[in-house]
């Protein structure tokens, strides 16, 4: 034990005390920022105004009422994106309406000044709104979100006009037309969980992914840490006072625990930024209320312990593999060579949880979750979904803590043997004679 | 003499293609310097490997410090330097040996304690918490040299410990070796040097083609061979000399050094007869002495010039 604490210890510093280790640590939260921040600094502050034309042909009050409503809009869309409309209204009798509209088209798109300049022209008529439709001419009809939130607009605006010509007066016309929601929250083990669905299988997917990129990143650390030793010749004295089994155990333990450092202290940062969402937001210029409604995930703490306990065992499992990968090798150049059958094991296992998402108690997704290279992905995404039995999701913890044991056995069998073979690649025969080789 | 401190009994090792060590059996007692002597490729690495639990024997085995342990579990006494030098490049000298003595079994503080007691006998204080590959080739060596001391085992293992040193570190290390040796430690190293080995060990084992030549006490190598040599230093008429010196009726055989020579008297040949023809033919000397033949002698005797310096081979070389 003192060795293996020995070994983990030289490897994590050697890790953790470089450059590159320190610059890319400060970088992840600084990239966090930019995404939560740059959205807000860009649409928030000024937010995203729209000069309308609201060219009214249409008889009675449709055509003031359609004004007031675009007017009175402060709509939050995207969370971040704030749109204000600056209307003006042209009244155009019926006949005159093709003139008047073609006059004012060559406004539209004029002039430097954003703040100022027509972005676009609303047509209404009696006839468009008797057949359900209603013309806009403008510049920013290529974007999607403005068109977006103009029609839900209108939309509302249009159920009014009509429920009010329909004979309802316009307070009740006012409450058809506000929206409601569904709130989801699960229930697992006929318990409620407080936690929403879509959230849970978001996490789930997020979490496989960032296992992924996590397993890709030290994968390729662990196996250049098993390179080098053998490049360097140190192993001679190594392999004469330290067991390779611990030799490997303590380099998958040490590596792995600066990437997972280095994922905590980002995890860390994010959810402090999170916490203080709103008072950053605030002095990013973004109202209160809106700030505030800015929604993160939350789950269970059933849920957190999985992805947690599937997180550890996938990582560890794939770095053993890494480190029997490296042990083959006597070079950098090869191991890139020799890892890409595990590269392909990842995105089985990665492939697989976006598969279980559609079909979490398909056979399939069932029988990955007893494979170890598979279930780290599988089982958090399938449990997000609707909850396993705790015996399955224990015996597939346990299948894959021996799988990783086990590779990281083999992986000091070929060691102990490979470390002194340098020079020449072994064949797959000779790999299975060392295994075997007491 | 008590118990051998490692016993290797009849050890054979083939690798692909060739034999690297046949039929080896050796004892080295504890205390005192054993010399694993041999030309380059003689399976005197292996040897030590297999000694030390890195490769495995095919024939034979190997018991070491008297027990049934493999060196792996042993290895808080033992101290090891390998042929092929590996550090850690990119670790500070220190933070290097501390780690080298905690494989071995010392606390992180004691190791650090030990670690910068050697480096001050090693004049390498300075140098304390530089990077490796900050280091010359010399230095790293002798920071590795300090590696294989710093848990104080009670045997050394050194593989080439003097090779691609200057004369100045090599000196510190050789000091080092003799006074270790003196305060009760097992040494043994190997060397391709048999001036060296001659100079500092109590034993020495020649091994050549992975067999044992010769083994014993250094003096007891030497007994069989008796006043038949003699060693000549020239001031003048060198070529002179040389006649005589072919005289097979007188010597044998000749080492050629240039301004001196070490020469094998013929058998009969008494050495008085040879002093008195170089004197008689003007041959100025300011040596001539009867003495017990050089290791390097012994060995070109035992096995052949040819042999000497060929690797361990199962199969003929080709061309």
């Amino acid at each position: 034990m003192h060795k293996l604490a020995a070994i983990i210890r030289r490897e994590f510093l050697a890790r953790v005390r470089t450059k590159a280790f320190l610059i890319s640590t400060l970088l992840g939260p600084i990239f966090f920022i930019a995404i939560f921040a740059l959205p807000i600094l860009i649409f928030g502050k000024g937010s995203a105004k729209i000069n309308l034309v609201v060219l009214d042909a249409a008889s009675g009050d449709l055509g003031s009422r359609a004004v007031a409503a675009i007017s009175q809009v402060n709509v939050t869309k995207l969370d971040t994106v704030h749109y204000v409309y600056d209307v003006t209204r042209v009244v155009a009798p019926a006949d005159r309406l093709i003139a008047v509209r073609d006059s004012l088209i060559k406004l539209v798109d004029v002039g430097g000044n954003a703040a100022t300049r027509y972005d676009g022209i609303l047509v209404i008529t009696d006839s468009g709104f008797q057949q359900g439709r209603l013309d806009y001419l403008g510049s920013n009809v290529s974007s999607m979100q403005d068109m977006d939130g103009l029609e839900r607009l209108l939309h509302g605006v249009v159920l009014q006009e009509r429920l009010i010509r329909a004979g309802v007066t316009p307070e009740s016309a006012k409450l058809a037309e506000s929206t409601f929601a569904m709130n989801t929250i699960k229930i697992t083990h006929g318990a409620l969980t407080g936690e929403s669905g879509e959230m849970a299988f978001m996490v789930g997917y997020v979490m496989s992914f960032i296992l992924y990129f996590a397993i890709l990143v030290s994968g390729i650390q662990i196996m250049s840490a098993v390179v080098e030793e053998k490049s360097t010749r140190i192993m001679e004295v190594l392999i004469s006072s330290v067991r390779p089994f611990d030799l490997l155990l303590g380099k998958v333990i040490g590596v792995g625990g600066a990437v997972l450092l280095q994922l905590a202290i980002w995890a860390g940062s994010a959810t402090i930024l999170s916490v203080f969402r709103a008072p950053i937001a605030g002095s990013m210029g973004m109202p209160a209320p809106q700030a505030a409604n800015i929604s993160m995930p939350t789950i269970s703490p059933n849920m957190l312990i999985i992805l947690l306990a599937f997180f550890l065992l996938g990582f560890f499992l794939f770095a053993s593999a890494y480190a029997a990968v490296g042990s083959m090798c006597n070079s950098t150049q090869e191991t890139q060579q020799f890892a890409q059958p595990l590269t392909v094991l990842v995105l089985i296992g990665f492939f697989g949880a976006l598969a279980a998402i559609k079909h979490p108690d398909a056979p399939a997704a069932q029988i990955m979750s007893f494979i170890p290279f598979t279930s780290p992905f599988v089982v958090p995404v399938r449990y997000a979904i609707s909850p396993l039995p705790w015996t399955e999701v224990i015996g597939s913890m346990l299948v894959t803590l021996a799988g990783g044991l086990a590779v990281i056995w083999i992986a000091g069998r070929i060691y102990r043997i490979g470390v002194l073979a340098y020079g020449k690649r072994p064949t797959p025969k000779e790999i299975f004679r060392w295994i075997r080789a007491s | 003499m008590s118990e051998p401190v490692i016993v290797v009994d009849r050890v054979t090792k083939r690798f692909a293609g060739h034999t690297a060590v046949r039929d080896l059996s050796l004892a080295v007692p504890q205390g005192g310097i054993f010399g694993l002597l041999g030309p380059n490729g003689a399976g005197k690495s292996t040897t030590i490997r297999m000694m030390l639990d890195i490769i495995e024997p095919d024939e034979g085995k190997i018991s070491i410090l008297g027990g049934a342990l493999g060196a792996r579990d042993l290895s808080t006494r033992i101290g090891f330097l390998p042929e092929e030098r590996g550090l850690y490049k990119k670790m500070k000298v220190l933070d290097q040996l501390v780690f080298m003595g905690e494989i071995r079994g010392l606390s992180a503080g004691h190791a650090r304690e030990r670690a910068t007691w050697w480096l001050g006998q090693l004049g390498l204080s300075a140098w304390t918490g530089k990077k490796i590959e900050d280091l010359s080739k010399g230095m790293q060596q002798k920071v590795q040299f300090a590696g294989a001391l710093v848990h104080d085992p009670e045997l050394l293992i050194l593989d080439e410990p003097f090779s691609g040193l200057d004369p100045v570190n090599s000196q510190i290390l050789e000091e080092t070796v003799v006074r270790l040796s003196r305060s009760g430690h097992t040494v043994l190293f190997s060397t391709h040097n048999m001036e060296q080995a001659e100079k500092m060990c109590d034993r020495v084992a020649i091994i050549a083609r992975g067999q044992k030549v010769v083994d014993g006490s250094v003096a007891e190598v030497k007994a069989g061979y008796g006043d038949r040599y003699v060693a000549l230093a020239f001031t003048h008429d060198r070529a002179v000399a040389e006649r005589i010196l072919a005289d097979h009726s007188l010597v044998a055989s000749v080492k050629d050094d240039g301004a001196s020579a070490e020469v094998e008297l013929a058998p009969g040949a008494a050495g008085e007869v040879l002093l008195r023809a170089l004197v008689q033919a003007g041959v100025g000397m300011s040596r001539f002495e009867v003495i017990s033949p050089s290791l390097r002698t012994i060995f070109i005797a035992k096995v052949g010039a040819e042999a000497a310096t060929a690797p361990a081979s199962e199969e003929p070389a080709h061309a």
